[in-house]
């Protein structure tokens, strides 16, 4: 007998539960936006633990939560090409700027060139600013028999079909990178061989094996494999040097012009936020850039801080797409 | 001799106060682990993988490390104490464990287990030291078709070791490749087997996988078998005497010798080369009738072999990123998680945390003897929780980790859809080791073989023409011959003793 | 008994080479997007599949191994196994409106009043240590995002 009062008791809180989870009486969390913080905040990395996104929100989450006075929690949502979390925070989140994402190149305009048919746009943010950058640069196996970039590049007009590289993601910052360059020297992409592989690590062991013969990644990702004398930068893209690698030339003094490939990192919103939510973010990285510790912390990771207000970032990014965009077209690199 | 100025900084790094509790309360809960019943480590570093959120790399894996082989301490002493093997590498430590806890002797029993462990667990970092490194260096000549190889290789000769049949075997780990394959294809970028749903795009979470086949299905396990309290034998003196130790001595040495040098292959499990050493000293041994009544060496050989094997274990994993157990894999899947990929560029990148995790574990291991002898009578306690306690506690720790890894319910669903799959797949006797293998290995033997492929540009022959490729076939055909052989005779050796069929892993 | 077996038998071939087709048709939905028959993402799920309908027919034609079903729980067990299953799954369903706190403690009394057959007052008592002690682990000490449901606490 008492095992069916219990048994009845079971169902009976099981009924009772699911009433509650019915009841989905909409407490309405009235947050206006002057008031704003006033509960905890959710940063969401749409990347694994420990990359170059990740630990900048980290940086950001310990700045910016002392300066609110509220918790600020890294939430890492991974999977897709950092498109899963991407469309959590901006799609499925509320548009109460509780829910905030770190996004960068690969989960924004390298995708949407990337993509014929994206789940998820520029139009889909609303960029608060941006945070931090690093230059591209070339990576080669140490022993090889180039000097710089200049001498690689002759060889790749000689000898396009000998020429492998490895990718991370078939329309990620890597072939993008080469697309560019590869267009500019003047060689056509689909002759020369994409090998794909999982991220920098395994693209630098396979090119220090002498398996694959360039990477391309930004300048931290291949720094302790160049410390350890497996690799070599053939050049740092753009025009100003990069601490990490004083002696290598940039592609500007190398002579080539207007290669801009480079990866970023920033803050976005979903699209309907109230505009003072957006403008405290962007005026509170702003004053982050000046913070000592802040900066610190980014020179540990290896990034740059590059602040660009809101309007700036949004051109940039819209001026990337559109130049990606091309470069996919032009290259098949868009599917 | 890097290796030792590394080592000896390492040692540095985890004797400062956090680490050094992070190692210990890493070991403890695997003794815990390896003691309870209805949690093995494989399920318990599952479970704690949410951990990784708060600590840094290096201290997640040296507690998931600490779990992993102190779970293999723990598992001895109910293996003596009750009869009741924790893992199939425990099996023959029953065999005169039991006999010995019987005549009272039990404490001395977990004594020279304890010492035997600690001692191979030593002797097999040593070779870690000395073996890692250098095959690191060299592994990087090993491109994408030589990984491809020895990842095939790897799989069929643990596809065998299993104790299913054959044709079961292949359809559970080509199931396992299958899961891995949702979501975003590498070379492709287009999602798979997604259908429609934006959670799949993401892939499912082999973690939640994992806790549901291992932890959840133990559960349901237990809860059918309605375990019941099992009478123990009292522990006396938990010292060995000095005839003891001279008895064990050798044993112990050349279980370690062999659980080691076998360890390093992929396919020699711990429970092969447990059940090796106990016919070994049966054979050695001058009074070959007292094995089964009681024989110390019966303890002391096997004990070591399992332990060194599972230190062994670490050098493919570590070096070439080939786990050979399923604990291992979710080792592996652990790195994966910190962005971490074990193999050549490990100690290139991140030497500074390869070496504070070997130090860890020399130390761990000391940790394990000092506490483990004086500890052992609460540990035979603790497997007195009841099971009403136990289980739910389980089940909501399964629920909750499954949740934190990626902070996603989809995956909650997952761990309890798997965990009713895995009871069924136990109950029509489908095996789950060849799935769990498949699905951490999947997707690194897929990235091989189309790596392979694009640099070849789609030439099968690329598998074959490069010399350490060819080379890698020919051993990996010899090594799954003698583990063929191997393999039956220690799954007849099971059946011999326990009268049943048994996963071995 | 014997019919049982076998069916069980049969059914797990026949699951087999169902997804082994599965798999065929989504690589030649891949297929497309490769480089060519062998190099690309539909390489392995196609292999996979044909591997997997191969064995599934081998299977099929196959005699099932007697040892291989074990039988199935029957009465009071095959009910409590199949309640806890229900109570994980509402579990993980109802947490996301009422949130941790009261989901997981309501979740404990049931399983233990299901696994442990305690009494109401010690199944309670455990469930709110044991729901505390969670609530630390997971939401103090490992900042897991647990929903928090419409009461904000």
């Amino acid at each position: 007998m008492r095992k069916y009062v219990r048994i009845l008791f079971v169902n009976l809180l099981l009924i009772s539960i699911f009433l509650v989870g019915c009841a989905s009486t909409n407490s309405t969390n009235k947050n206006s936006a002057e008031n704003y913080p006033d509960r905890q905040i959710e940063l969401v990395v749409p990347f694994a633990a420990g990359g170059g996104v990740d630990l900048t929100a980290r940086a950001v989450a310990d700045y910016i939560s002392k300066e609110w006075g509220q918790p600020i929690v890294v939430v890492n949502k991974t999977g897709g090409g950092g498109i899963v979390g991407a469309q959590y925070a901006l799609k499925e989140a509320k548009a109460d700027g509780y829910t905030v994402l770190m996004n960068n190149n690969s989960s924004t305009t390298m995708y949407e060139a990337g993509t014929t048919n994206p789940v998820l746009t520029t139009k889909d943010h609303k960029l608060a600013a941006r945070v931090a950058e690093s230059p591209l640069v070339y990576a080669v196996r140490a022993d090889a028999p180039w000097d710089n970039l200049k001498d690689f590049s002759n060889w790749v007009k000689e000898n396009p079909a000998e020429l492998t590289w490895a990718s991370v993601g078939p329309a990620g910052f890597s072939s993008f990178g080469v697309a560019e360059w590869l267009d500019y020297i003047g060689v056509d992409y689909k002759q020369t061989k994409m090998v794909s592989s999982e991220g920098a690590s395994d693209s630098g062991a396979k090119v220090a094996g002498g398996h694959v013969i360039l990477a391309v990644h930004n300048a931290g990702e291949v720094y302790s494999l160049v410390e350890a004398g497996k690799l070599k930068v053939l050049a740092v893209q753009g025009n100003e040097r990069s601490p990490l690698y004083p002696d290598v030339p940039t592609t500007e003094e190398l002579g080539f012009d207007g290669l801009t490939v480079k990866w970023w990192t920033g803050i976005s919103l979903p699209k309907d936020t109230p505009d003072e939510i957006v403008r405290k973010w962007d005026k509170t990285i702003a004053k982050m850039q000046d913070d000592a510790e802040f900066i610190n912390q980014l020179e540990k990771i290896f990034l740059q801080p590059a602040y660009l207000n809101a309007t700036d970032f949004a051109e940039e990014v819209e001026a990337e797409t559109d130049w990606y965009m091309t470069l996919g077209e032009n290259t098949g690199i868009r599917k | 001799m890097d290796s030792i100025i590394y080592l000896l900084s390492g040692i540095a790094e985890v004797l400062t106060p956090f680490n050094l509790m992070i190692v210990i309360i890493g070991s403890l809960l695997g003794t815990l682990v390896g003691v309870l019943p209805g949690l093995g480590p494989t399920s318990a570093i599952a479970i704690l993988l949410p951990l990784t959120t708060i600590l840094d790399p290096s201290q997640g894996i040296i507690m998931m490390a600490g779990i992993y082989y102190g779970a293999m301490y723990g598992g001895s002493t109910t293996a003596i104490l009750m009869n009741i093997p924790g893992e199939s590498s425990s099996v023959p430590a029953t065999l005169d464990g039991y006999p010995l806890a019987k005549q009272g002797r039990g404490g001395a029993a977990l004594g020279i287990a304890a010492i035997g462990s600690f001692i191979a667990g030593i002797l097999g970092l040593i070779g870690l030291v000395l073996f890692a490194p250098i095959l690191a260096d060299q592994a990087l000549k090993f491109g994408p078709p030589e990984y491809f190889v020895l990842m095939l290789m790897a799989l069929l000769i643990l596809f065998n070791i299993s104790g299913y049949s054959f044709i079961k075997s292949l359809i559970m780990g080509a199931f396992g490749f299958l899961l891995s394959f949702v979501g975003i294809g590498l070379s492709s970028g287009v999602p798979r087997f997604e259908y429609g749903i934006t959670v799949l795009s993401g892939g499912i979470e082999m973690i939640s996988i994992i806790i549901g086949l291992f932890a959840v299905t133990e559960v349901l396990k237990g809860m059918e078998e309605n375990r019941k309290r099992i009478k123990q034998e009292k522990i006396k003196k938990v010292f060995p005497t000095r005839q003891d130790m001279k008895d064990s001595k050798l044993p112990i040495l050349r279980g370690s010798l062999l659980g080691f040098f076998l360890g390093i292959l992929p396919g020699f499990s711990a429970t092969i080369t447990s059940f090796l050493s106990y016919d070994m000293e049966k054979k050695v041994s001058k009074h070959p009738e007292k094995f089964g009544n009681g024989a110390i060496e019966g303890v002391a050989g096997p004990e070591s072999a399992n332990n060194a094997t599972s230190s062994g274990g670490f050098i493919p994993l570590l070096s070439l990123g080939i786990p050979s157990s399923p604990p291992l894999a979710v080792l592996l899947a652990a790195f994966m998680i910190y962005g971490l990929t074990p193999g050549p560029v490990l100690f290139e990148q991140h030497g500074e945390f390869v070496w504070t995790v070997i130090a860890s574990m020399f130390i761990g291991n000391i940790i394990l003897l000092v506490l483990n002898l004086p500890l052992v009578g609460l540990w035979a306690k603790l497997t007195e929780v009841p099971f009403g306690i136990l289980g739910p506690v389980i089940l909501m720790i399964s629920i909750l980790g499954a949740y934190s890894v990626r902070n996603s319910m989809f995956d909650c669903f997952v761990a309890i859809l798997f965990g009713v799959l895995g009871y069924l797949f136990h109950k029509f006797n489908w095996p789950i080791i060849p799935l769990i293998l498949c699905l951490v290995l999947g997707p690194k033997m897929e990235t091989s073989f189309i790596q392979s492929l694009e640099i070849s540009a789609g030439n099968l022959l690329i598998f074959v023409e490069r010399p350490i490729s060819l080379t890698l076939l020919i051993i990996s055909a010899a090594v799954l011959v003698v583990s063929l052989i191997l393999m039956k005779r220690t799954k007849k050796r099971i059946i011999q003793e326990t009268g049943e069929n048994q996963d071995l892993s | 008994m014997k019919l049982l077996l076998k069916c069980v038998h049969k059914s797990g071939a026949i699951v087999t080479i169902l997804i082994g087709m599965l798999s065929v048709v989504e690589a030649r939905k891949l297929y497309p997007y490769g480089m060519n028959l062998l190099t690309g993402d539909h390489a392995f799920p196609g292999l996979i599949g044909i591997l997997l309908i191969i064995a599934g027919v081998f299977l099929l034609f196959s005699k099932g191994n007697s040892n291989d079903n074990q039988p199935l729980p029957k009465g009071k067990v095959k009910y409590s196994m199949i309640f806890t299953i229900i109570v994980l799954l509402l579990y993980c369903y109802v947490m996301e409106y009422v949130g941790y706190l009261i989901s997981t403690f309501l979740a404990i009394i049931c399983l233990m009043q299901l696994i442990g057959k305690y009494r109401l007052v010690f199944s309670a008592f455990t469930a709110a240590l044991f729901t505390a002690g969670l609530y630390y682990l997971f939401i103090v000490l490992l900042k897991t995002p647990l929903p928090s449901g419409y009461f904000h606490f």
